[in-house]
């Protein structure tokens, strides 16, 4: 009796535990999925539970392979001068992949024999032909990630075209910003700059206190008659500076 | 020589046939793994190609190496259960669920070139670290 009630607490132990280091995980959701894959095939292979430490090891084993066959069979498809990959690549990657570890029937005469008959084929086709099929859980909306990376290459053509696309400038650049921003900017600056200088001084602050909003502009037009006074006190430093 | 030759291209045209059976039932069959998954990684490392049976070919490679290490795994775990249970019949109950662990998992691993290594301390169990015999009162 008393071990039930342990293993009860200790059940909730685990949960707990579990619990905490969900929120820890990579939250990548190609790894979530590589997860539910890979605990399916444990599942079917007689498995009745697994602690999250040892599935998340097997999922970035099994992600870490998928890759490194993709690896293997794009170097070899670089290899021929091609950029896409054909079955010979796969099978020369997937033998790479077996060989220096397992081995397989008919590993030593690999490279002399017939690619297309070689061990590690045979063993997959009759993988395929043992082992039933287990659909992943739940179909994956296939073209997510397309559709959307298409509206946001949509939104971005659209706006040249209302702004009226120049005929050399090609259709897949992005757009111009807004003509404003750039005609304007000089202006702009030239205002802050001026702002900023003389933002502490005694004009600035009688003629914020005259005019109000409008006293970026007329600091801008009355600046070359004001900057005497500026001009003159800097003059006379570097003056004696130069003496 | 000649019929040697011939023999060889006879062979290589029954293995050209059986491949091209192969890939064919390949379009039949549901791998665990999606092929919108396995995409994804191909992708990601730089392998193009637009024939989908290449990647049912990729995704069923790895569904096997994935279910042998699982089922070196399964091995492990019930050699272990019975050297458990040879010691001591009361516990029978408790440890015949088959549970994935990290302890089997990194054997089975190791049989297919991976060492896995995680610290000595990890507790994977509340009960873990603790010695066997204070765990039984």
């Amino acid at each position: 009796m008393k071990q039930i009630i342990k293993t009860k607490s200790k059940r909730k132990q685990y949960q707990s535990i579990a619990e905490d280091e969900e929120e820890e995980t990579p939250t990548e959701f190609s790894f979530k999925l590589t997860r539910v894959a890979v605990s399916q095939i444990c599942r079917s292979m007689g498995f009745m539970a697994a602690q999250r430490s040892a599935l998340e090891t097997l999922t970035l084993i099994t992600s870490k392979y998928l890759e490194e066959v993709a690896k293997l069979a794009s170097s070899y498809s670089h290899e021929s001068n091609r950029t896409q990959s054909n079955i010979f690549d796969l099978i020369n990657a997937l033998n790479d992949m077996s060989s220096p570890i397992q081995g397989f029937v008919g590993a030593a005469t690999v490279h002399d024999s017939c690619l297309l008959s070689c061990g590690v084929l045979k063993e997959i086709s009759g993988f395929v032909k043992c082992t039933d099929e287990i659909p992943f859980a739940k179909p994956i909306p296939r073209n997510y990630a397309a559709t959307l990376s298409m509206s946001r290459l949509k939104r971005t053509v659209s706006k040249p075209n209302s702004m009226g696309l120049k005929s050399h400038i090609p259709r897949w650049l992005p757009a111009f910003p807004d003509a404003g921003t750039y005609k304007e900017r000089k202006e702009m600056v030239c205002i802050r700059k001026t702002g900023h200088l003389w933002e502490n001084s005694e004009f600035v602050q009688e003629n914020e206190s005259k005019y109000g909003g409008v006293v970026e502009r007329i600091l801008g037009g009355d600046l070359a008659v004001e900057r005497g006074k500026v001009s003159f006190k800097f003059g006379v430093k570097a003056a004696r500076n130069g003496l | 020589m000649s019929h040697n030759n011939q023999q060889s291209s006879d062979g290589r045209h029954d293995d050209d046939t059986a491949l091209t059976e192969f890939l064919a039932s390949l379009m039949d069959y549901t791998p665990t793994i999606p092929d919108e998954l396995v995409e994804h990684y191909l992708a990601k490392s730089g392998f193009h190609c637009p024939d989908v049976r290449l990647t049912r070919l990729v995704a069923v490679a790895t569904q096997k190496f994935v279910a042998e290490v699982a089922s070196d795994a399964l091995q492990q775990c019930k050699a272990r259960q019975s050297a458990v249970v040879k010691d001591k019949r009361d516990r029978q109950q408790k440890d015949k669920r088959l549970i994935l662990t990290m302890e089997d998992l990194s054997k089975a691993l190791r049989e297919s070139g991976v060492n896995v290594k995680h610290q000595e301390y990890f507790a994977d169990s509340p009960s873990t670290g603790i010695d066997p015999a204070s765990r039984e009162e």
